[in-house]
């Protein structure tokens, strides 16, 4: 195993700063989760999410997993009661996603069902921004507070003890996001506002309905749980992923777990065995939650009064969680994390630093990425300039 | 960007200045080497059969006036300054007109087309035809100029459909031309800026782009 200390030796050849600009230009597209759908990425998330509901195939969809029917029937009963909002935006949301995932053929109130559950698992890797848009989509992946929506460490998170913090924040965190469902369910409106983004006019506000955008919310951490792990043969979890120390080049793999794992964000399940099998758990815990949850979504619960829907709700969806968030000590940087057969697998494409600079790092301390981009430029206008303003020698 | 407007303005008038201090007669001001290395090449003794000094090294008029003119270019931007993402776009027109002294008006047709990654690919065509007034100035070998007109998606959007009208304002701050014989000129534009609003209600589409150009100019002597 390659010791990642916090400073790689700078590697490879030098890169023109011009050409690695473009080069993070389009790899900035890459979500730092299982994928979601971009230009360079198969929609993992979102097929998954369709799968729990019952609209994929194989692996992504399985009749041993279990019955989402019922929730999602009473969603649409739901929503076609209280009517699918006729706005421009919140119907071109609708029919654009039906298109691109082929559900045109289901009704208004189950398309308008099926959209917003697509448009909550995406929630956490965009917050509703364009793919391209670098800063923001920037920001939303190296927030410490988001961190536990994709089930990863802080940067503060560190050793076993923060292996245990970051699983009891994704665990927080889910329960949160089906608590909001809920408390969107009994509302007299169950409809919120989300930002989406279309090609070529930018972001604008869509209705989406509320449970279901919270709990395609709540299964994103769940999912994720499945991509920023190595576990065992038990699907026991050995080792949670570190995204923003990795990505920011102050990582040390002893203290700061896995880096994160570009390979175990795919979802090859048609040619690759091992994602098939995550794919298939990841898909049972969100079906299982659903499940579990269904009852309290009745009908007669509209408007009531939720009582203590945390304890409640932890309640309900504690062996969902307890399942999905095993946990194994003992297993660290120094054992090979029990010799996990995930680890070779994740290594094999490990998230780098999106560095825009001549060399990806240097031996005396922490590179800001970027930092040298607005100098290589400089250079390139100076050198141009220089080389216009001389003056022309005429023979 | 106006830092590099700046530049080409300030290339530009230092051309235009040497060209007025050396109006062509061949004399020169004699003040650096190249001038001295002219006037002792113009004046020798023999005829000489050849294109006149003057004429390849210092600027000549291309204002090209009193005449119409026809002009196809393309042009390329990346970035959408609105939404603020990579967005490349690349345009393809023709235009014509009539050029007065120094001050000419023209009509326009361009195609444009333009990618959007914010999910996946997905592209966006539209036409436009507009009208617009162009100013030359060093000698003709400086152009600004600006054109407004209607453009029509040619594609339907997630939005809107095919056919929906807007407007455009496309904007070039200074052109550079080269003049190449009696009629042809190629013109650059490093910096232009283009405004397209193909739907103007419900939501709004707007591609506000910067957009460099090259175009070549043949104008009907």
């Amino acid at each position: 195993m390659n010791i990642r200390g916090p400073m790689s030796p700078c590697r490879g050849p030098r890169i023109l700063a011009g050409l690695a600009f473009a080069f993070a230009m389009v790899w900035a597209g890459r979500a730092d989760a299982f994928y979601i759908q971009s230009l360079k990425t198969d929609p993992c998330h979102e097929w998954m999410m369709l799968g729990v509901l019952g609209e994929m195939r194989e692996p992504f969809s399985s009749p041993g997993a279990p019955s989402t029917a019922e929730l999602f029937g009473r969603f649409a009963q739901r929503a076609d009661r209280s009517g699918v909002p006729e706005d421009e935006a919140t119907r071109a949301f609708i029919d654009a996603l039906a298109q691109r995932f082929d559900f045109e053929d289901r009704s208004l109130a189950e398309r308008f069902i099926l959209a917003s559950f697509v448009a909550g698992v995406r929630q956490p890797d965009t917050h509703g921004w364009g793919i391209v848009k670098f800063n923001e989509i920037r920001t939303v992946h190296l927030l410490e507070s988001n961190q536990r929506a994709h089930s990863l460490r802080t940067s503060s998170q560190d050793n076993e003890d923060g292996e245990l913090a970051a699983i009891i924040d994704a665990r927080a965190t889910v329960e949160q996001r089906v608590e909001s469902a809920l408390k969107l369910w009994r509302a007299p409106d169950a409809q919120m506002i989300a930002r989406w983004t279309f090609p070529h006019y930018g972001e604008s506000d869509v209705a989406v309905f509320g449970p279901a955008f919270q709990l395609g919310r709540a299964i994103h951490v769940l999912q994720d749980a499945f991509a920023h792990t190595l576990r065992d043969e038990e699907l026991r979890i050995e080792a949670v992923a570190n995204f923003t120390e990795s990505i920011q080049q102050e990582y040390y793999e002893p203290r700061d777990g896995p880096a994160h794992s570009n390979r175990l964000d795919k979802c090859d399940v048609y040619d690759n065995d091992f994602d098939a099998m995550r794919i298939a758990a990841a898909r049972d815990a969100g079906a299982g939650l659903l499940a579990v949850i269904t009852p309290e979504f009745a009908i007669e619960d509209i408007g009531a009064d939720m009582g203590a829907p945390a304890i409640m709700v932890a309640g309900l969806i504690d062996p969902v969680l307890d399942e999905a968030f095993e946990f194994r000590s003992g297993c660290t940087y120094d054992n090979d994390y029990c010799d996990s057969a995930w680890t070779p697998i994740a290594e094999s494409d490990i998230t780098q630093p999106y560095t825009l600079v001549f060399c990806s790092s240097t031996e005396s301390g922490p590179t800001a990425p970027g930092r040298s981009v607005p100098l290589g430029i400089a250079l390139l206008l100076v050198a141009a300039g220089v080389r216009i303003l001389r003056p022309e020698r005429r023979r | 960007l106006f830092s590099i407007i700046a530049f080409f303005i300030a290339t530009a008038l230092a051309a235009g200045a040497g060209a007025q201090e050396d109006p062509g007669n061949g004399s020169g001001n004699g003040s650096d080497n190249d001038s001295a290395e002219r006037v002792d090449q113009s004046a020798i003794s023999e005829p000489y059969s050849g294109t006149p000094p003057t004429e390849t090294l210092r600027l000549q008029p291309l204002f090209r006036s009193h005449a119409p003119f026809v002009h196809v270019e393309f042009a390329g931007g990346l970035f959408d300054i609105h939404r603020e993402v990579v967005s490349p776009r690349i345009l393809a027109a023709v235009a014509g007109g009539y050029r007065f002294e120094s001050f000419g008006l023209l009509g326009m047709a361009e195609f444009d087309h333009s990618w959007d990654f914010s999910q996946v690919t997905a592209t966006l065509s539209m036409l436009k035809a507009g009208v617009g007034a162009e100013y030359l100035y060093v000698l003709g070998h400086a152009r600004t100029s600006a054109i407004a007109g209607l453009t029509v998606l040619v594609d339907e959007t997630a939005l809107d459909d095919s056919g929906t009208v807007g407007w455009f304002v496309d904007v070039r701050p200074v052109s550079i031309r080269w003049g190449f014989g009696d009629e042809a000129t190629l013109e650059l534009t490093p910096v232009g800026l283009d405004v397209s609003v193909p739907v103007t209600g419900g939501i709004p589409l707007v591609l506000v782009s910067f957009l460099t150009r090259i175009g070549f100019e043949w104008s009907i002597q």
